[in-house]
């Protein structure tokens, strides 16, 4: 059980995220149309310590993918702040953050679409090194990559292979020993299980745990499956719509979740017993998300939670720290369990 | 070393398919003999390519003399100069297609990676190019400047990137959204070094099927110039030029024509046949 966001912790967290947003502008259609904001990411704030992991949930398109890419400089942040290590990393060129990139990488989704299938194990793992440590001379960069592919459970003897010839499960050994090649203290995994088998899954999920006791990583750890979640995450914060809907730490957050929204997505887990199954009474969620184009206005949740009142469909809720360092963005919480 | 195979790479794996095509692998065959002859033209025979035989103007083909493909008007030997026009027209095609392929993948990873303005003002040269009527282009770059064959090479190759441009384009946008251009902006690279090793890399298999098939496109446009007139120069030969003599001819001297439209037809044919196995051994959706 960790105590989060407490005021004092501030200084010594590695990753601190304020009021983070990313908007992207379409083009209208025209010259003279009013060009359209998709608001990806809306005011998200958090902090994470080194050796922790924060969970990321939420519905498809609820900008999980862009937070991460946002914090990895890969999408401009249009507002707010990312601190790494102390450093500002939002407004920086390509050049300025480069620096910056040996301490955060990045585990994908799709394991066979983030390699290159042109190149062989041995160079896909050596790319950060050579672009980060251009200091490394060829045979200390093969070296390094050899003890990596050893570390995540590769053979080093595989070095000279090509990605199409392992499985999804190695592909995604591959892309994490590419990601802890320059030794970067926050590791951001964008769904690293979900295209994998569930067997595969335990080991991935269990080889990022092991990496993070070992070298103290702190993870930022993106799912939707919110079993995974709970089992990696120390904190796990809920977003909808761009926006932060709840974050707590995990054991309270699954046992008491206060936002409707939380509550919704953890009663849409079935059951693995059935007799339970059927005496919860669950309150499934109706209908998909609202476009991010138009989010309501108000509480972007209010046209699909139970509890929504007129005040919901009027002001947005904002986000307030509420018992145990918990954050929660909602009119008519749900009462403590 | 546990399991110390090198792996195959999908080059290894496209030349494995490659090889299994019949059509293809027939085509590299008679195009490497073609090559072979044009270049070993100069032993194969005792005639000069601009000798003149004035025993035997307009012969048929003719052992004795060892005129093998006859002698056309002037009384040339028809088979070196056949030879010899292949070795121009092979050149013409190679060279002005390299010339193509350095500026079109250069001009098309370029404006397909950076996107945006860089792009819409990238491509929007390309288009008013493409409105150029090229014939004229062509005719007039030869009329100011002579006829020169470096120029030749030039002024096909300044034409043929467009397409080439176009296609590497539509290719690198598709790239770019895969997850290890990402993976190679996270990783520190930059910019020149993500297209210089992940994005063209890529493309070389498309890349390479549209360069097998622009060889016998350019050697087909440097017979029409020549047939035109605006080729290469005499004595200097070329199979447009030959064909261009022989059909002059055709009723009095058939040969003349016969023996370098075939040579010109078999080579375009190879080049088709290898450019089809290529497509199909480098596309994806096949495997």
């Amino acid at each position: 059980m960790s105590a989060a966001t407490q005021p004092s912790e501030r200084t010594e967290s590695l990753l601190q995220v304020r009021d983070l947003e990313v908007h992207f502008t379409l083009p209208g259609d025209g010259w003279l149309a009013r060009r359209r904001v998709v608001r990806a990411v809306d005011g998200v704030c958090f902090n994470l310590r080194a050796g922790r992991t924060l969970g990321v949930v939420g519905e498809s398109g609820c900008g999980k993918s862009t937070l991460a890419r946002a914090l990895l400089g890969l999408v401009p942040a249009t507002g707010g702040s990312i601190r790494l290590a102390g450093e500002e990393i939002t407004g920086r060129t390509a050049a300025a953050l480069r620096p910056l990139r040996r301490k955060v990488q990045m585990v994908f989704q799709d394991p066979f679409a983030s390699l290159d299938p042109r190149m062989t194990l041995g160079q896909i793992i050596a790319e950060p090194l050579r672009a980060l440590n251009p200091e490394l001379d060829a045979a200390e960069r093969r070296r390094r990559v050899r003890h990596l592919m050893e570390r995540v459970g590769l053979a080093a003897g595989w070095i000279d292979r090509y990605p199409h010839e392992f499985s999804g499960g190695q592909c995604q050994r591959i892309g994490i020993a590419r990601a802890l090649a320059c030794g970067p203290e926050l590791l951001v995994c964008d769904e690293p299980v979900s295209a994998l088998d569930v067997s595969v899954q335990a080991q991935i999920v269990n080889l990022l745990m092991e990496l993070q006791r070992e070298l103290g990583l702190a993870l930022l750890f993106i799912a939707h499956d919110l079993a995974v979640v709970r089992q990696v995450s120390h904190e796990v914060m809920v977003m909808y719509l761009g926006r932060q809907a709840e974050l707590a730490p995990a054991e309270l957050l699954y046992r008491s979740p206060r936002h409707p929204y939380t509550r919704a997505l953890l009663d849409s887990v079935p059951l693995p017993d059935p007799e339970r199954e059927r005496a919860r009474q669950a309150v499934p969620l109706a209908g998909d998300p609202p476009s991010p184009l138009s989010p309501p206005a108000g509480c972007a949740f209010h046209t699909r939670c139970p509890r929504a009142q007129a005040r919901c469909r009027q002001s947005r809720p904002a986000l307030h720290p509420l018992e145990e360092g918990r954050q929660l963005a909602c009119h008519f919480p749900l009462p403590v369990q | 070393m546990t399991g110390g195979a090198p792996g195959r790479s999908l080059w290894q794996d496209a030349r494995r398919r490659l090889l299994r095509n019949r059509a293809a692998v027939t085509a590299m065959v008679i195009l490497a003999i073609i090559i072979l002859l044009v270049t070993a033209a100069p032993w194969l025979s005792p005639w000069q390519f601009d000798q003149i035989d004035w025993d035997r103007l307009s012969i048929p083909p003719d052992p004795a003399s060892r005129h093998w493909f006859g002698t056309d008007a002037v009384g040339r030997d028809l088979f070196v100069r056949t030879l010899l026009g292949g070795r121009v027209s092979l050149l013409v095609g190679v060279v002005a297609t390299l010339v193509s392929l350095a500026i079109g993948v250069t001009w098309g990873a370029v404006a397909g990676y950076l996107g945006g303005r860089v792009d819409a003002v990238m491509m929007r040269v390309v288009d008013i190019l493409y409105a150029m009527p090229f014939m004229f282009f062509v005719i007039l770059l030869m009329v100011f400047f002579g006829r020169d064959i470096l120029l030749l090479f030039v002024a096909i190759g300044a034409i043929n990137w467009l397409d080439m441009a176009r296609i590497v384009r539509g290719q690198t946008l598709a790239l770019k959204q895969r997850e290890f251009v990402e993976a190679a902006v996270a990783s520190g690279l930059t910019t020149p070094a993500i297209i210089g090793r992940h994005i063209v890399p890529n493309l070389l298999g498309v890349v390479a099927v549209y360069v097998t098939l622009t060889i016998p496109q350019v050697i087909l446009v440097e017979s029409f110039l020549s047939f035109l007139g605006l080729g290469v120069q005499e004595p200097f030969t070329s199979w447009g030029a030959l064909v261009n003599d022989g059909a002059q001819e055709i009723e009095s001297a058939p040969w003349s024509l016969l023996f370098p439209a075939s040579f010109l037809a078999v080579t375009l044919f190879c080049f088709n046949f290898i450019g089809d196995g290529l497509r199909d051994a480098l596309d994806p959706r096949d495997r």
